[in-house]
């Protein structure tokens, strides 16, 4: 419980950095420029209109929204906004009553309009999108609404039309460099250059990534070193997964099955986490070239699969049992 | 009617499960205001109903029933038994409630309807029993809590045998032993049924063993474990398709039970590489489009029964895996959920965004154990 009391101190000391650090103002956001401009100008005439924010993880998408939400009440942000992660609510319940609830409420405030933040909305439901598409015509006098989703091709096409769309960049090298900095430097870390590259390597354009391994690696040693870094990043990451491939690959699917199910179900990982470490364990695995090549294709089409909205459980299995197929009788 | 005519009036005439009864006489025994209500589950036909009637019927307690035929949103219930629940009668009478078919509870019209048993079992100043054939599904999740479960398993044909044999003779019913034995054996623990089905076969005549060919096989709606097989055994699309139609859980359910036996029934590597391709392309049309989802996953399941190799003995099918293991998961996780809910909000990201992204960090950085 720790951690409660560290996260809940709002502003002073906020324990973990990518909360501490995420920025509070449009004005501080990384990169994101060909976004950000046009949403600064919506908030300088303080009429913004439905949006939908769409990109990857961890490059400024919630950060943009709460910015949005600071910018345009201030002090008042908090009864003026709802934050609803749609991944945790994901069904029509959660539009008929909170959503709608809160969306036809008049604000006091002085803009006019009050600001409901969907978050993660590509898991909303099909139902729950639809219930979402009248409300948001309704009661769009009193509510705007951000919708934030990794892939927009899962947001209904009604709501799409109904939204100003923003797609947000995966952040490059140099991005990743100037929030780590920003880390840094307020931090008094001591890191040299190799380590910043690693930590960027591994984080992938993901920001959170970024605070989240830097924070773990300064938990353990002051001076941060490349080696360090990537001795930290191998205690975070799933190491079944090299042992459920290789079960595959031996024809023991039924055993190679009960591993996923072990780290889906029990451990808790997602399935993007799961098949990221498959890309990496490809190419340890024993194999000639031509079968190498076709797994990673395999594992690719698996991938596009989830990323798609299929459930990880069970592309996964399938994933599975066509690598069983590669195996030797 | 047989099965009217020798319905059980006392605990004693109930055929078979002796465990149930006396798990049951025990919990009815020790029953306070504020206990548990007693979840009364396994398949149609074993005596459920009849034996919560006898139960009654020997204590001289009032019935009063509620079944799925009757309503069951959570007014209607709250309107229909929620008053006289928490009411102690004046008389010294006692009553017993039973809600019966309570997994036949229907996700639509009869909305809330669990939460609201669950508050008459909160107020309840009488036992309330519930009766259910599949009592695992995620449905049911939150009633189990307030109940003590007891199983009555499907009869032993041997049981169903002996019980028909007892009624033919009170009845001067003639029936040749083979007939008896194959009636037994076509109701499949069933009581009632095999009872309906000698009933319908004597009409005044000698049973004889050819006879029990007339008898129409049962579609076992409420039996996800035989439309499972059915489906794995289906020689075409529509006979799968009218499988999952009678089957009592609907298609997305169906799913988790072919996934979770999938491995059970097919042995072949093509044959289980080719079932489980057949779900990962259904499972794409899952949230979009039931029918599509529906003809895919089949497609696939009935190409891949053609060319399987029969294993000697069927297996028993189990309930989906999946929905139990993600049940267990949660409770194994239960301490780790509640603070992933309440870092959810803080984080500004999902519950299972914070498991992923942030929670193997935080053992490290936090340094005590999470």
């Amino acid at each position: 419980m720790l951690i409660m009391a560290a996260v809940q101190a709002e502003g002073s000391d906020i324990a973990v950095w990518a909360e501490k650090y995420r920025p509070r103002t449009l004005g501080d956001v990384i990169n994101q420029r060909h976004a950000v401009e046009r949403i600064r100008a919506f908030v300088a005439a303080k009429n913004v209109p439905h949006m939908l924010f769409a990109g990857p993880a961890g490059v400024g998408k919630t950060t943009v929204a709460l910015a949005i939400g600071r910018d345009l009440y201030g002090k008042d942000m908090h009864g003026n906004v709802l934050e609803l992660n749609a991944s945790n609510e994901r069904g029509i319940d959660v539009v008929r009553n909170k959503v709608k609830d809160f969306a036809r409420t008049r604000t006091v405030s002085g803009i006019g309009y009050r600001l409901i933040i969907l978050d993660e909305a590509d898991a909303l439901t099909g139902d729950a999108q639809q219930a979402l598409r009248r409300t948001m015509e309704t009661y769009a006098a009193v509510s705007r609404f951000i919708l934030i989703c990794n892939w927009s091709s899962k947001i209904i096409e009604p709501i799409q039309s109904r939204c100003s769309v923003f797609r947000f960049r995966a952040l490059g090298r140099d991005d990743q460099l100037k929030f780590l900095e920003r880390i840094e430097k307020a931090e008094r870390l001591s890191m040299d250059a190799a380590a910043k590259d690693a930590i960027i390597h591994l984080a992938g354009g993901d920001l959170r990534k970024v605070a989240n391994i830097a924070q773990s690696a300064a938990s353990a040693k002051r001076k941060i070193t490349e080696d360090l870094v990537y001795d930290i990043a191998s205690r975070a990451k799933p190491v079944d997964v090299k042992v459920m491939m290789e079960l595959a690959l031996a024809g023991n699917f039924a055993a190679s099955r009960k591993k996923l199910q072990d780290m889906l179900l029990m451990q808790g990982l997602s399935g993007e986490d799961v098949i990221r470490e498959m890309h990496r364990q490809l190419d340890e695995v024993k194999a000639d070239e031509r079968t190498k090549a076709e797994l990673v294709s395999k594992v690719g089409e698996y991938e596009y699969r989830i990323s798609q909205g299929g459930n990880d459980l069970v592309q996964l299995e399938a994933l599975l049992a066509q690598i069983m197929l590669f195996a030797k009788h | 009617m047989l099965v009217e005519k020798y319905k059980p009036k006392r605990v004693g005439d109930i055929v078979g499960h002796r465990e149930a009864v006396v798990k049951i006489s025990k919990w009815l025994g020790s029953w306070r205001r504020g206990g548990k209500a007693l979840l009364l589950h396994g398949p149609t036909g074993v005596g459920k109903t009849a034996l919560v009637h006898a139960l009654a019927a020997q204590r001289g307690d009032d019935l009063i029933e509620m079944n799925a035929s009757d309503y069951r949103s959570a007014k209607q219930i709250a309107e229909n038994i929620g008053r006289s629940v928490a009411q102690q009668s004046l008389m010294k009478r006692g009553k017993i409630f039973l809600i019966d078919e309570i997994d036949g509870l229907s996700g639509n019209s009869d909305r809330g309807g669990v939460a609201e048993v669950i508050k008459l079992i909160a107020k309840s100043a009488y036992p309330i029993v519930l009766t259910a054939n599949e009592p695992h599904g995620p449905k049911l999740r939150p009633l189990r809590k307030c109940c003590v479960s007891v199983e009555m398993k499907r009869l032993p044909d041997a049981d169903v045998e002996r019980h028909l044999a007892k009624i033919a003779a009170k009845e001067k019913i003639q029936i040749e032993p083979a007939a008896l034995r194959d009636i037994a054996r076509i109701s499949n623990g069933d009581l009632r049924a095999a009872l309906n089905d000698l009933g319908s076969l004597a009409c005044g005549r000698k049973i004889r063993a050819e006879d029990t060919a007339d008898l129409g096989l049962r579609e076992r709606s409420s039996d996800a474990r035989a439309a499972l097989e059915k489906i794995f055994t289906a020689s075409s699309i529509e006979e799968a398709r009218a499988a999952l139609e009678n089957a009592d859980v609907d298609a997305d359910e169906m799913f988790w039970w072919i996934e979770g036996n999938a491995l059970a029934e097919f042995a072949g590597h093509g044959d289980v590489a080719a079932v489980f391709e057949a779900l990962s392309a259904a499972d794409m049309f899952r949230r979009r489009n039931e029918s599509c989802m529906v003809d895919v996953m089949l497609s696939g399941i009935v190409a891949a029964a053609r060319s399987k190799r029969k294993r000697p003995v069927r297996p028993g099918y189990s309930y989906p895996q999946h929905i139990a293991m993600l049940a267990m998961a949660r409770f194994a996780r239960r301490d780790e959920e509640e603070m992933l809910e309440q870092l959810s909000p803080q984080l500004h990201c999902s519950v299972e965004k914070a498991r992923t992204e942030f929670l193997p960090y935080l053992r490290i950085f936090n340094r005590r154990p999470v």
